[in-house]
C-alpha cells in the first residue's frame, strides 16, 4: 500500500471509531444537557458532559474547621413579603416544607421534622459564579432522604424548588438531588441558618457543579439582582441543571403564584411558595426538545410538562 | 523543507512529515505557513477575543482579587480592579452600575474555551508530529546563547530608536520570537487554562490537587487574571511586531498561505 492509500485507511478507520465513540457517548442521554441547542448548545454540552465524566462520584471538597470564613458573605435581597416576617417572629413553627408532585406520598414537613431526620454536617465552600466565595459549616437534612420518604415515581428526573418569593426558583437533576452532599440545611456554623443566609431553609448543594454557577444567569438576564435577592429559602449555589429548564421554571413561576399544596393551580390564592419544586418525567419533555416545553399557557400541574413539585407554603 | 519554497502546501506536508528525525533542519519559510498553523492561528485569535470579552464582563460582577481559598467584599483583596461593578453590593469608585451580563458571557467563555482547547490540541499534536516546532520553533543549535537573544533586541531596539529598517525578508523566526511563541504555547496557555478549570466546582471535587496548585480557588481565579494580562501584553507587541517586520507579506504568510 502506498504512502496516501496507507494514510486515509488510517483516516478512515479514526474517523470511523470517532464516530463510534461519539455516538455512545450521545446514547449516554445522562451526559447531554437540555441546553444542548442554540449558539451555546456545543459549548454547553462539551462542558457538562465532560464535567460529569471527570467529576463521576467525586465529592466537593471539605474543608478544616480552621479555614471557616469569619466573615461570610450575605449576599443582600430585597423586600421579603410581610408574611415571612410573621413567620420569622414566629420562630417559623408554622412554616412548611412541601413535597409534591411526581411521589408517592406527599409530605409536608416542618423545620422540626426536618431536625429529626439524618442529619449531616459539612464544611464547604459557597462559590457564587460572581467571582466571591466563602466557607461555612452546614447542617441539614440530605435531600435524597427527605425524597427517599416521599418516593419517587419512577421517570423522575429533576427537581425544582422555589422560595417565597414567586418568580424564585431553581432546578437540579436526580444526580445532584441524590449526592450524599445535597443538603436541605437548616444550620450553618453550628446555629440556625440566619435569614441573610436563605433561612430557614436553604438548598445546600455542594457537589460537583451545583455552585457551578454556570447558568442560572440565562433565563434571568438582567433580573439577576433580584433573583439572588429572595434570600429566604434560596440556594445560592446553582448549576448546568438550572437552565435545561428554562421553560418550565418560567412557567413553573407563573403557575405557583397560585400554587397550593396539592399542587394544583388556585388562581388569585395569596399564600406564596415558600420552598417549591417539581420533578420532570423525561419522557413526557424530552429536555432537547425546546419548544415541546416552552408553553406560553400556564401549565397545571400533573400535565406533561410538570409532573410534580416540592413545595413549601406557608400554611 | 526550506527549499520548497513555492511548491504547493501539499507538498509542503509530505515534506514536513519526512523531515521529522532530521535536527536542525532549515526553517519553513513563515510566508509559508501550513494550513494547520493558519487555521489554527486565527481561530485561536477568535477564541482569545471572545474569552476576552466574556471573560471581562465576567469580571465586571466581582472586580476584586484575593490569594487564598476564599474571598469576598468582607475580605481584604490584594487588587481592586477600577472598573465599575455589576453588582450592588460590591463597592467601586463608581457610582453607577453596569448591566449585568454574566449569563451570556459565561456561556460564550466556556463555548470559546472549548474552541481554544480543541484547536490548541490540534496544533500541538500537529507541531511535535510534523516537526513544526523542532525546526521553526525551537531556536536552531547556533542560536541558544544570549548573544543570539541580544542581537535579536538590539537589531529591534536600534529599529524603535533609530528608525534603522528592519530586514523584511527572513526566512524563519527570529530567536528571541522562537522562545516567545514557545512560552506563550507551552507556559502560558496551558497555565491560563488550567488556573480556568480550576475555578470548576466539578473539576475542583474531581481535582483537588489542581486548586491546591494554585494556593486556592481565589488564588487561582487571580492567577487567571494575571496570566491572562499576560497573554494579551504578548498579543499586543506582537501586532507590533508583526507590523513593524512586513505587516502585508507576513499577515499573506498567515493566512493565504504565501507571500
Ligand atoms: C492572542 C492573540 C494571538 C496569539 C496567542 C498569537 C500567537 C501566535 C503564535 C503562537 C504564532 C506562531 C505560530 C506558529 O508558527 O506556529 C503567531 C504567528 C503570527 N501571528 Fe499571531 N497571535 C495572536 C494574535 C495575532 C494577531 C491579532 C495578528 C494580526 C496582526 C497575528 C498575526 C500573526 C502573524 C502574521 C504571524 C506570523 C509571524 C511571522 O511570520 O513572523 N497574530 N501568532
Amino acid at each position: 500500500m502506498d504512502r496516501i492509500g496507507r494514510r486515509s485507511l488510517i483516516a478512515m478507520l479514526a474517523g470511523a471509531s470517532g464516530f463510534g465513540m461519539a455516538k455512545a457517548v450521545w446514547g449516554r442521554s445522562d451526559l447531554i444537557p437540555p441546553d444542548h441547542g442554540g449558539p451555546y448548545g456545543l459549548g454547553n454540552t462539551l462542558t457538562y458532559g465532560a464535567s460529569r465524566l471527570v467529576t463521576g462520584d467525586a465529592l466537593a471538597r471539605e474543608f478544616p474547621r480552621t479555614m471557616i470564613s469569619q466573615e461570610p458573605f450575605a449576599n443582600g435581597f430585597g423586600a421579603l413579603p410581610e408574611a415571612f416576617h410573621a413567620m420569622n417572629d414566629r420562630g417559623f413553627v408554622d412554616w412548611r416544607l412541601v413535597v409534591d408532585g411526581m411521589v408517592e406520598k406527599p409530605l409536608s414537613l416542618s423545620l422540626a421534622d426536618l431536625r429529626k431526620m439524618p442529619r449531616r454536617s459539612q464544611i464547604t465552600e459557597v462559590a457564587c459564579e460572581e467571582g466571591w466565595s466563602y466557607i461555612a459549616e452546614w447542617h441539614g437534612t440530605p435531600l435524597a432522604h427527605v425524597l427517599d420518604l416521599a418516593g419517587l415515581k419512577p421517570g423522575v428526573k429533576f427537581i425544582s424548588y422555589g422560595t417565597i418569593q414567586p418568580n424564585k426558583w431553581d432546578t437540579i437533576d436526580l444526580d445532584e438531588a441524590m449526592h450524599p452532599q445535597t443538603l436541605l440545611s437548616f444550620g450553618m456554623n453550628g446555629g440556625a441558618l440566619p435569614v441573610e443566609f436563605g433561612g430557614p431553609l436553604r438548598m445546600r448543594a455542594p457537589p460537583a457543579g451545583l455552585q457551578e454557577p454556570q447558568v442560572h444567569h440565562d433565563y434571568h438576564g438582567g433580573e439577576f439582582d433580584r433573583v439572588r435577592a429572595h434570600g429566604a429559602g434560596q440556594r445560592r449555589s446553582r448549576l448546568f441543571v438550572v437552565r435545561w429548564h428554562m421553560s418550565p421554571p418560567r412557567t413553573f413561576a407563573r403557575a405557583s403564584r397560585g400554587l397550593d399544596h396539592s399542587g394544583t393551580l388556585a388562581p388569585g390564592d395569596e399564600r406564596r411558595l415558600f420552598m417549591s419544586g417539581w420533578i420532570r418525567v423525561p419522557k413526557a419533555s424530552t429536555p432537547s426538545r425546546k419548544s415541546s416545553n416552552v408553553s406560553n399557557t400556564p401549565p397545571v400541574f400533573g400535565t406533561s410538562a410538570i409532573s410534580s413539585s416540592i413545595l413549601a407554603t406557608l400554611a | 523543507m526550506g527549499q520548497a519554497v513555492g511548491s504547493t502546501s501539499g507538498n509542503l506536508e509530505e515534506g514536513a512529515l519526512r523531515d521529522v528525525a532530521r535536527p536542525d533542519m532549515p526553517p519553513r519559510d513563515r510566508t509559508g505557513h501550513s494550513i494547520v498553523v493558519r487555521i489554527s492561528h486565527w481561530l485561536i485569535v477568535a477564541a482569545v477575543f471572545a474569552l476576552t470579552l466574556s471573560g471581562t464582563n465576567i469580571l465586571t460582577s466581582h472586580p476584586r482579587l484575593y490569594w487564598g481559598e476564599t474571598g469576598n467584599v468582607n475580605d481584604e483583596p490584594w487588587l481592586v480592579i477600577p472598573i465599575p461593578a455589576s453588582r450592588r453590593s460590591v463597592p467601586t469608585a463608581y457610582d453607577f452600575r453596569l448591566e449585568d451580563r454574566n449569563g451570556w458571557s459565561r456561556n460564550l467563555h466556556f463555548e470559546a474555551a472549548w474552541v481554544l482547547v480543541l484547536t490548541g490540541l490540534v496544533y500541538g499534536l500537529w507541531g511535535f508530529a510534523s516537526g513544526h516546532f523542532r525546526r521553526d520553533l525551537i531556536p536552531g543549535r547556533g542560536d541558544r546563547n544570549w548573544r543570539a537573544f541580544s542581537a535579536t533586541v538590539a537589531k529591534y531596539a536600534r529599529h524603535f530608536l533609530r528608525k534603522e529598517p528592519l530586514p523584511t525578508d527572513e526566512i524563519a523566526y527570529n530567536p528571541l520570537q522562537r522562545v516567545t511563541y514557545l512560552v506563550v504555547i507551552f507556559l502560558l496557555f496551558p497555565a491560563i487554562i488550567a488556573s480556568g478549570l480550576a475555578m470548576s466546582p466539578y473539576l475542583a471535587a474531581a481535582w483537588p490537587g489542581l486548586v491546591e496548585f494554585f494556593g486556592g480557588r481565589q488564588s487561582a481565579r487571580s492567577f487567571h487574571f494575571l496570566l491572562v494580562s499576560g497573554l494579551l501584553g504578548f498579543a499586543v507587541v506582537h501586532v507590533i511586531l508583526v507590523k513593524v517586520s512586513g505587516f502585508s507579506r507576513l499577515l499573506r504568510g498567515m493566512t493565504i498561505g504565501h507571500g
